[in-house]
This record gives structure tokens, sequence and C-alpha cells, in this order.
């Protein structure tokens, strides 16, 4: 796959929006809900992420398996495989479970002109290889931003003189910092009780809160005459609360093989841009991972290998350009409301009605969030990176 | 019964009169003697005087040797044989032509008669050849009228005689094509070519002619046949302007032609069925066809008996149309003002037809009238269209000239969406055809066609496609029994897209097929029982499978270009149809077909037996410019028969293989504008695929309603699915990432259809099944384990209901019903995560599908009035598209949102869509 398909697909995607647009103006229900009667779902697959860092940084494999598609329960962990890293020199290195399904091995420091595999066994006895694969390092990432149409985008750059690289793979973590309404609120619920808050050790106020890419982001320079990307990471609307105070992105980046490029694409494809009937069929999503025991068996998952370069970036409340409003609690959503004194309980007790917040003598509530910033899904602890 | 009293009455007469004569004996010898020289003979013998018209009586011959013979005898055996009477008085004799001069008594009766009723005895031997005088037509509007072809002569032998001209439009004077002319006394049948021109024999003697042309009134013509001759028949429209439902040019036509699975579809049935915004749509009509499907609501390709939706030929003209759709289509490209009728052909395809597996959509557009100037308006919620046609000088040439441009932006500009704003969608298609006529045997004939699609998203990516086709054909006839078409062609098709997201991506992409096409066809008539078509045909293509380049100074992006392919594509052909006894006909067709792919061109060659993928590769060649880089060439076998079983009640066959020497990259469902095709060349074999099918053909309540029942098998070889992740723009090495697969359709296709009265439409049921197959493992990955899939079109059950109620001349109501199986889809049958995000495991490849389709529509139609001598004519048609306001699944799709996945089906059309037209004919 290379730009210009990319770019084709994404006018064939266009094309199925504006047709149904165009026809939905028409029509009042276009897109609804669809669950196919599946009779045989697959699920216990083994599933195989991660990168096997050849140079300073840790190499992570998670071990998971397929689940339901219609449960809502998160995909069960491989737990107590035995997780090798080896290189076709001969040398291993052992991985360890640190939790559940989550196996690592710190600085492998390890040759990059050497071709490397992972090796599984799992707590059931099975044996998975993954093919050897070429370790490549990745060139320097340098990240830029701008603010066009109302959003803040994060661009990633990166060149590679030497034209090795062609296939990047980009991922992010981004962390920003937020604020409850009201300044340090010395109360709190805990176990559905009321407890007196220490602040010192326990901030109402400050918090931060983190997300991770949850799309693939790849790119080829297979069609451009430089090895060069300048590849949008991320846009943050001008009203996110993300914005209100300080952002923060790290991204990573990887080089891959075109194998590995092929499967991410697949992979991406697939959930990403399928069904449309414009959209490319689901195509067989081929991993490089096989089973000793089962040949024919299936493995979902794609083990590269090489070297990752990161880059982080802050940006502040005040870089931003004035026709930006995040969006910061205000008194709109802070809005005092008295509780009799008998029911305040039952606020604290009942959710989903509204959580409370009492204030001050347990006569004053409010929405939680404006009081205490850490129920508003982030951490009070400031992250080391954070100045 | 009634003319066979009239008949003896006359016999009577004729001896009544004759016994009243006196005995003068006489000896003539007459060879090919005209009137002059008979009557100065016998005026000579004898005191007779003869009274006669001689304008009425010059074109006879005379042939007669008697000796000894009274004047009755040889009146009786020269002039009223041929329909002239006498009476004689005294010594004076009257020689009338229609009406005989009673000498005695005016009969009841005799006056009204004005047909030939004489009966006509045969001569055993004929002694004397008869030459083929080069005489004019005859123009016959008459269906009372005799009409006498060839040179007239007293002696009619048992002979048979050749007998050609054209059906044309009384009014108009355009050519009617595929009507049938039925001899009933040979019960032997024809059609007419796509000129209007007809050969037909027949044996001498008083004929009768059942003429039927589609739209035009049903009419009949009684011949006197004396020897080779000219005959152009006019025919009246139907004049009542309702929309009636005629799918076929012949009410005995189904039973009694020799193709099979063959469809004709005139404009006013495709009228008369209700479309999406009114706009009358002749594909959205063709897939109401048994054994054709499609994919989905909005897309206008179809799939014809299993075949993919690159395998048909789309003939506009005969001039090949690569995208017949407008607006990603939602509408056909074909101008309906202009579309005289629609052909089908999915069982038996004409041996002069070829190069592509499953059909042939032949699309004609009528010729301009000769005789006056009228055209057209139409205004519709999304397109306006015109036409006009009319003669250029008197009688030898003529225009037609039709377009229509659309205004669908406005849709987009009313949406509150930003990036709906910034687009724009248009397209137009225009028709310029011409017509003269250089004399009586040369014909010249003009088509061209340009259509364009231009579509803008969110102010950024430009798209473009659009067909251009000229075609000029000379029409010449040889003889009576031989003629021949010569036609020389260009067809162009491309499109762009021109992207500017950022300056440094800019770039600039084209696609296009050029061809240059020759063709010649004879037509040989060369008895009545064999029809002989013969011809030759060539296409040169130049096919540019993409570009790409930078736009402006900032771009960064490496200009990509695939070098242009180009082959030659030729094919001589030869059919007879044989009508071996009157109810056994054959056709044998054989058409050589051969593929030449030519240099200049560097070509990849794989080992021998291993999938071709770098892995095998073992080298490249390069050829130049003409050099034969690989040559295929095959024969293909097109047969089919034909039995009657009683007059109404045949059973036919037919077997047939076709070859396709190029391929449409698609992997999407639907055929996506910005698919490329591929030439077939060294790596990527020509598909192949053969079709056996049989039908039984019954009408019934005097051919009112028509029945068949169909079935087919059919196999397809070479047919082109794609590895995982393959790439198919820009792509120099293509055949690394194709699969050759095998397929296997088969089917059964029910049909019902009344022709007339108040109600008619038609009902077809079909059950279908098309299934894939890639098992060779050497090819690469297997698809489905190496079993057999089913195709994304194949939908086992399919019912449509075609039905058209006529309340009053000016009043009418169409009623449409479709229901099909849901078409198969690959869904996800388990959940894992991966790369930040919950992601979905599919099934086999399509092995699920979405839920059945079921639609209603309803149009009206009200006419202003029927005055024949109003200068406007003007009409409404009202109408509800999907009446039951289902939603039917146009896709469904499964996505990633914020790490979940979820599952959607989207519906175009989920609610009733109420359009209205309005038209201005002049």
């Amino acid at each position: 796959m290379n730009y210009l398909t990319i770019l084709t697909q994404s006018v064939k995607k266009a094309r199925t929006k504006i047709a149904l647009v165009a026809f939905c103006s028409f029509a009042f229900a276009c897109k609804e809900n669809f669950i196919p009667p599946i009779v045989d779902e697959r699920s216990g697959t083994l599933v195989v992420e991660g990168f096997i860092n050849t140079g300073n940084d840790s190499t992570i494999i998670k071990l998971s398996k397929t689940t339901n598609l219609t449960t809502n329960v998160t995909t069960p962990a491989e737990k107590g495989a035995t997780v090798r890293v080896e290189n076709d020199a001969g040398q291993t290195f052992p991985l360890t479970e640190i939790r559940n399904g989550i196996y690592v091995v710190a600085k492998l420091n390890a040759d990059i002109s050497k071709k490397y595999r992972l090796s599984i066994k799992t707590s059931n006895g099975r044996q998975y290889f993954s093919d050897f694969v070429e370790a490549k390092s990745s060139a320097p990432v340098d990240l830029t931003f701008d603010f066009n149409n109302d959003m803040l985008n994060v661009y990633a750059n990166s060149i590679d003189v030497e034209g090795k690289s062609n296939f990047y793979l980009l991922t992010y973590k981004d962390t920003y910092e937020y604020h409850a309404f009201h300044v340090d609120v010395p109360i709190k619920v805990l176990n559905h009780k009321l407890t007196v808050r220490d602040l010192q050790k326990d901030p109402s106020y400050i918090c931060w809160r983190s997300s991770t890419s949850t799309n693939v982001n790849l790119s080829s320079t297979k069609s451009l005459n430089q090895d060069k990307i300048q590849r949008k990471v991320i846009s943050i609307p001008s009203t996110s609360e993300r914005l209100a105070v300080e952002y923060s992105i790290l991204v990573k980046q990887t080089i891959l093989t075109k194998e590995g490029y092929n499967f991410w694409t697949a992979l991406s494809k697939n959930t990403e841009e399928v069904g449309g009937i414009f959209d490319n069929q689901p195509s067989l999503l081929k991993g490089n991972i096989h089973s000793v025991t089962d040949p024919a068996e299936v493995v979902v998952g794609f083990i590269s290998a090489g070297t990752t370069s990161e880059k982080r970036i802050n940006i502040l409340h005040s870089q931003l350009p004035g026709s930006f409003k995040p969006f910061k609690l205000s008194s709109n959503e802070c809005k005092i409301d008295t509780v009799k004194e008998g029911e305040m309980e039952s606020y604290i007790l009942n959710p989903p009605v509204p959580l409370h917040y009492p204030l001050v003598g347990g006569l004053i509530a409010q929405h939680a969030p404006c009081a205490d910033c850490t129920t508003a899904g982030g951490t009070n602890v400031k992250p080391s990176f954070w100045k | 019964m009634r003319t066979f009293y009239l008949i003896f009455s006359f016999v009577c007469i004729n001896i009544a009169t004759v016994f009243a004569q006196q005995t003068k004996l006489f000896n003539v010898n007459f060879q090919r003697a005209n009137i002059k020289q008979v009557v100065t003979e016998l005026e000579r013998q004898s005191n007779f005087l003869f009274y006669y018209d001689e304008t009425q009586l010059d074109s006879i011959r005379i042939t007669l040797s008697a000796s000894e013979k009274n004047l009755s005898f040889i009146l009786d055996e020269t002039l009223n044989k041929i329909g002239f009477y006498y009476a004689i008085v005294g010594n004076r004799v009257f020689i009338t032509k229609g009406n005989l001069i009673d000498p005695l008594l005016a009969r009841n009766g005799v006056d009204s008669l004005n047909q030939s009723g004489v009966p006509l005895a045969i001569l055993p031997a004929n002694f004397l050849k008869e030459e083929v005088v080069d005489i004019k037509p005859i123009q016959s509007t008459s269906e009372n009228k005799v009409y006498n072809i060839g040179i007239q002569t007293n002696n009619v032998t048992r002979e048979n005689a050749t007998v050609t001209g054209y059906l044309r439009d009384i009014k108009t004077a355009e050519p009617i094509v595929g009507a049938s002319i039925y001899v009933p006394l040979s019960k032997t049948g024809i059609t007419t070519n796509q000129f209007g021109y007809f050969t037909i024999t027949l044996p001498k003697g008083p004929q009768l002619l059942e003429i039927k042309g589609m739209g035009m009134r049903d009419t009949k013509r009684q011949l006197m046949v004396y020897g080779d001759g000219k005959l152009d028949i006019d025919m009246q429209e139907q004049i009542t302007t309702l929309r009636e439902v005629k799918i076929s040019a012949e009410k005995v036509a189904n039973v009694r032609n020799l193709e099979m699975g063959v469809t004709k579809l005139d404009i006013k049935s495709i009228k008369q069925v209700p479309t999406v915004f009114g706009e009358t749509d002749v594909l959205k009509v063709v897939l109401t066809l048994p054994g054709v499907q499609s994919v989905g609501e909005s897309s206008a390709n179809f799939n014809v008996r299993g075949g993919a939706a690159d395998q048909n030929l789309i003939l506009l003209n005969d001039a090949t149309i690569y995208n017949p759709t407008h607006f990603f289509g939602f509408f056909s490209a074909f101008d309906p003002d202009l579309i005289k009728d629609v052909e089908l052909y999915k069982s038996s395809i004409p041996e002069r037809y070829g190069g592509r597996l499953a059909s042939v959509l032949d699309v004609t557009n009528r010729e301009g009238s000769r005789k006056k100037l009228t055209g057209s308006v139409g205004l519709g919620l999304l397109t306006s269209r015109f036409y006009l046609e009319g003669p250029i000088d008197t009688n030898s040439t003529s225009f037609i000239v039709g377009a229509r441009t659309s205004y669908a932006d406005w849709l987009l500009k009313s949406l509150q969406n930003k990036s709906y704003q910034n687009s724009s969608a248009s397209f137009y298609d225009v028709n310029l055809d011409l017509s003269h006529k250089i004399n009586d045997k040369n014909f010249l004939y003009l088509t061209s066609y340009i259509s364009n699609d231009g579509f803008k998203l969110n102010g950024d990516t430009t798209y473009n496609y659009g067909n251009s086709n000229l075609i000029l054909k000379w029409r010449h006839i040889f003889t009576n029994k031989l003629y021949g078409v010569l036609s020389g062609g260009y067809d162009y098709y491309k499109y762009s897209i021109a992207g500017n997201t950022t300056p440094a991506n800019a770039y600039l992409f084209n696609f296009n097929i050029r061809q240059l096409n020759l063709r010649s066809d004879f037509n040989y008539y060369l008895n009545n029982k064999n029809t002989i078509n013969i011809g030759l045909s060539s296409i040169l293509y130049r096919l540019n499978p993409g570009s790409n380049n930078p736009v402006g100074a900032k771009s960064v992006v490496a200009p990509i270009n695939i070098a242009t392919e180009r082959a030659l594509e030729s094919a001589l052909y030869v059919g007879d149809k044989m009508d071996i006894t009157e109810k056994l006909s054959v056709n044998l067709g054989i058409r050589l077909s051969m593929f030449n792919y030519l240099g200049p061109q560097t070509v990849n060659n794989y080992s021998p037996g291993f999938p071709t993928v770098p892995d095998h590769k073992t080298g490249s060649i390069t050829y130049g410019s003409g050099q034969f880089i690989k040559t295929y060439s095959a024969p293909e076998i097109r047969t089919s028969l034909r039995y009657i079983i009683t007059d109404n009640f045949s059973v036919k066959a037919s077997y047939n293989t076709t070859r396709q020497y190029i391929h449409l990259l698609s992997n999407t469902t639907s055929i996506s504008p910005t698919d490329v095709w591929k030439l077939s060349d060294n790596n990527i074999k020509p598909q192949y695929g053969d079709q056996l099918s049989l039908g039984l053909y019954k009408n019934f309540s005097s051919n009112t309603i028509e029945t068949s029942v169909e079935v087919y098998y059919k196999r397809i070889k070479n047919y082109l699915d794609y590895r995982s992740g393959a790439q198919l723009v820009l792509n120099p090495a293509i055949e690394n990432d194709v699969l050759p697969v095998r397929g296997k359709a088969y089917g059964l296709e029910f049909f019902v259809k009344k022709t007339t009265g108040k109600l008619n439409g038609w009902v077809s049921y079909t059950y279908s099944r098309i299934l894939l197959q890639q098992n060779d493992v050497n090819a690469g990955e297997l698809i489905n384990g190496g079993n057999f899939y089913a195709a994304n079109y194949d939908k086992p059950h399919s019912v449509n209901f075609i039905g058209n109620y006529r309340i009053t001349h000016r009043y009418s109501a169409s009623l449409n019903a479709v229901y099909s199986t849901g078409r198969p889809i690959t869904v996800p049958i388990s959940r894992f995560n991966y790369g930040g995000s919950d992601r979905v495991y599919y099934s086999d490849r399509n092995v699920y599908r979405i839920p059945d389709y079921f639609r209603l529509d309803f149009s009206a139609t009200f006419e202003a009035n029927h005055k024949l001598n109003q200068r406007f004519h003007n009409s409404w048609t009202f109408g509800v598209y999907n009446l039951t306001g289902r939603h039917n699944p146009y896709s469904t799709y499964f996505i990633s949102e914020s790490g979940r996945v979820n599952g959607y089906k989207l519906s175009i059309f989920a609610s009733m869509i109420p359009f209205a037209s309005y038209n201005i004919r002049f």
C-alpha cells in the first residue's frame, strides 16, 4: 500500500459519505446498529503484540486471547507463558511476566545487524515462534504543530537520508493537566462515607490525564522521492479540555519491514475502514507468528524488531491563539445545590443519580469533578516528565 | 371463412360469364409478352375488341403457349391468374383490376370487395425464367391492398423468391429495428436488423406477412409474389402515448426466436418503471430482469448470471462504454430521451460480439427523424435534459442531439456540514448522431457521445471521469441477399484525481484507456434455410495504467508513470442460422479471437508453475515497439438450437464459450470509478467462460401472456481475486498481487410477462448461485481454505415485479416490487485488543449475509391531452420510491471507535422518497 492508494481510498470513502449524506438529507434513519447473527464465534485465539527493542528501551510483549464479539468483557490475558527473544546468532533473552499477560525485558542492547524472533511457550505447553525479522533502526523524530481550522494539529517529521526506513508506524501517549472548580476541598467520599481529605498527600484541585493512540498511524515513503515523512499525529479541537492548562504529547516512531507494514495496514483497514460498499473487502490478517504444534493454528500478531525514537512536546494554554476557548469547569457546570440532610447519603450511595459532593457541613452538594479532579478520570500524581 | 365464400362466388361469376361466350379458338405463343402484344395478337385472330386501362397492365408479362383454345381459357390462364378480371360482352372484352365488371347484374358484396380473391392454380412447370430486374421498392402502407412483388407473370411457379426492404416509422421515417416479420403459410419468420432492413424468402404466390414491432401497431401485408423484389413497409406508432409494457418486439418471438436469454426493452417500458428522483434509468430497469443482480442500491453496475460487473460488454451504438454510470453509480450514463431500445444478451451471445465473459448490453439510440423537427425538454429534481431531432435536408440526412446536465450541487450546499458545503458534484452527457442516405444502397451513420463527471471533496480533492466515443458506419447493400457494414471508431475512458491537502503532497493522478476499433460485418441471406453472418473486427488498445505526478514546486510527490500497455484484439467470426426443418433451427457460430500483447514494454518472467510473486521472479525482458510479447488465441463457440413443439411452445438450448482479455482490478464490493483496468499479458491469462443453458417457452391467451423457464450452468476460469494487502493502483507488477480463481454459476429463471391489456408487466423469479474457488496452493494464499465461496453478488433468491395499470388513455400507474436475498459479507467473529484499540477478527470470506432486500415503488403519469396536432404535449410524473420506507441495508461495517468495536448498517434510501418530473414534447 502506498500513499496514493490511501488517497484514492479516501476518495472512495468520501464518495460513500457524500452519497450517503446527499441521500440522508431525504431519508431520516440512515445508520443503525448492526450485530450480525454469528454462529461460529472464534474465541481463545492467541494474540501477540509487541516490539523487540534491540536498543536502550524495554522490550514489552503482551499476550492475550480473542474473545466473543458481543460480550463486554476485556480481552483475557495469556498468563504464565515462557517468553524469550532469540537472534540468529543464537543469543536468547528471557522475558518476565510483570503483570497479567505483560512480559518484559529491560534494555537488550543487542546487535542491530542480527535478525530476531520471539519464542513463546504457553502454560498449556504449546510452542510458538515468530519469523526472524530484520532489526530496523529509527531515525530521530521531530514534532511541530500548527493551528488550523479551529484545531491544534501536531505533526511528526522524520527523514532518513539513507532511505532505508520507508515504512513508519507512529504511536503516541498524550497527557494534559486539568483542574477542579473549587480549590482544595478538604473532604471526600470514601467507601460511601464522608471522610476528611489530606490535601498534602491527596490533592483535589490539579490532576493529569493520559491517553494512548487507538488508531494505526502508518506512512510509506515508497512513492516519494525522499525517505521523509510529515505526518499528522493528532488534531485537537479548540474547545477541548485537553488544551485548558497544558498539553503534552510523546510520539514514538517505529520503522517496519514491508511485511510488518502490510500487517498493520490490513489491521487498520479491517477495523478502521471496512464495510463501506466502496471500501476494500476485509483481508486476511497474515501475521508472522506460527504454532510449532499445529501449523494451521491461527495466531494474531506481528513482531517487529529494532530501535524506536521518540519526542515530546508541551503546549501551554498561553501559546494558543485567542480564538481557542478550551473547556473549563465553570459555575455553569458547578452550580451549588442544597441537599436536605437526610437525602445526602442517598446521593452519595446511589449512583447513577449525579453524585453531589458535599462541600461544607453536609448541606451543599456539588457535581463531583467540580470539587475533586480525580473523579473525572485523571490522577493527582504529577507525572515525572511534568515541569 | 368469409373470404372463402367471396372467392367462391367470384369463381361462379367467371364461369357464368364464360358460359355465354362463343367458341372461337386461338393459337398463341406468348413469351413474356406485354399486354399490347397480347391484345394485338388476340384482336388479329378474331373480331374481339379489348378495353383496358393501359397503366394497370403495363407492368405484366404474359407467357403462354396454347393451340385451339377459346378466349376464356386464354384469359383464365393469363390475366385472371394475376388478379385481373375480364368480362366478355358481345365482341367486347373488358379487362379490369380489382373489380369485376358484371355485364349482367350488380351483385351485393362485389363492390366492397377490393381484395384479390382469385384462386390460383399453380402450373406444373415453368417454362420461362424470370429475369431479376432492379425495380424500385414498393412503398406499402395499407393492410388491405395486395402488393405485387416482382414482375407480374401469369405463370407462378413453386420456386421461392427473395423479398427485401425496410421497416420504417411512417411518421419519422426511422428504421424499426428488431421487428418481426412472420409468414404464417410457411411458418417462417425473421427480424429486421439494426437498420430496419430485412430479407425473407417466400414461396411464390399469395402470401401474408404479419409484422410486429416494438412500440408500433401490429400490421400485416398481403403480397402476391411473382419473383424477387423489394418492399418497404411503413408502420404506425402505437397512438396511445401511455406506456405499455413491451419488453419483446414480437409476441411470438420468445417462442420462435433462435436466441435464448435475450431480452429487449424499449424505452417506453423503461420509462414507466419508477426510479429514485424520477430519472429514467436504463440500467435500473435492466436490473429487474431475471438473472441480473447488483451488489447494492446505489450501484448501477450489474452482474449477469454470476458474471462480475466487468464481464459485461456495454455498447452504446456499438461504441464501448467503460463507465456507464453518473454520480457514483446512482444514475446511468444513457440519455433516456435518445434511447430507442436496449438489448441484453445473457445466454446465447451472437458471434459478432466478443471480449467480455458474461453478457452484452446493447443500447441503441434512435435515428433522427427524417420528416420533421421535434424535441423535448425535461425537468427533474437533479437533472435537466433536452433533445432535438429532425431532417437536415429532405429525406436523406437527419440529426438527433441530446444533452443532460445535473445540478446536484444544491443538495450538498444545503447540508449543514461545512466540508460538504465545500464540495461539489456535477455531471453532463451529450449525444450527437447523424445519419445520411447516399442512395438506396449506401448509408452513412455518425454517432458520438461524451460524458463527464466532476466531483470535488472538501475543497481539496478533485475527481473527474468521463467517456468519449465516436463511431462512423458505412452500410452498403450489395444485392438483395448481401449487405455489409464497415465501421471505425474511437473509444476513450479516463479518470483523474487531483489532491492538494498540503502543498508538499499535491498530486495529479491519471488513468485512461483508448481503443481504436475497426469492424466489418456481412450478412448473407443464402436461402430461406441459411442466413450467414461473417465478419472481422479489431481493437487496438492503448491503456495508461496510471501516472501520478507532483503539482507545484513544493510538492515532494515522486512522479510515477506505469508504462503504457498496448494490445491488439482481433476476431474473425462466422455464423450460420439454419432452419433444418420447419420446427428445428440451429445457429452455429464460431468466433476465432486472438489477443496480442504488444511492446514497447518490459515484462517480468517467473518460474513456470510457481506463483507470480517476487520470490519466483527469474528476470525481465524489454520488448521494442510493436513486438508481440504474448499471443493468446482460441475459438469461441456460439451455438443455439430451437425446436418448436407446438405453435406457441418451444424448447431451446445453447452452448457458448467466451473469452475476456481485459480485467478490471477492483478489490471493493462495488465497482468504484477509481478502479483501473488491466490488459492480459504474459503473466495474467485471459478469462475464460462457458455456459450451457436450456429453456422452455410457452405463450398463453393468444400470445398475450409469455412464459419461460431457463436453466443454466456456467464455468469461469482465471477470474482475478486479490492477495491480502494487494496494491492495485500504480503497481508496475500487478501479477504479484492477483490470484486467478475459478468459478461456477448456475441458476433457474422463471419469467411471466403480460404484454397487452389494461394491466401489463412482468414477474420474474430467479434462483442463482455464483461460487468462486482458489485452491491452488502454489498460487499463493488459499481463500477460505481452498473451498468454494460465494461471490459478493451471490444472491440466491430474487423476485421482481413490474406492473403497469392503464386507468384511461391519459392516466396510468406503475408499481415495482423487488425482493432479493441479502448479499454475502465477511463479518467479524471475534474481538481482540491490538495497537491500543479493540480489533476484530474476520470470518471466512463471504459466509454471512446482510438482511434481505425488499422495495416497493409507485409512480403515476398524467398526460395533458392527446390531441395529435397540438404543438406542445406535456406530462407529469409523480411517484414514490421505497413506498414501505424499509431500511434496506446498503452496506454493513464494523469500526473501532474510541477503542470499541461497533457494527453499523447503512441504508441509503431509508424512507419514502417522493419525486416529480415534468416533460414537454414538441
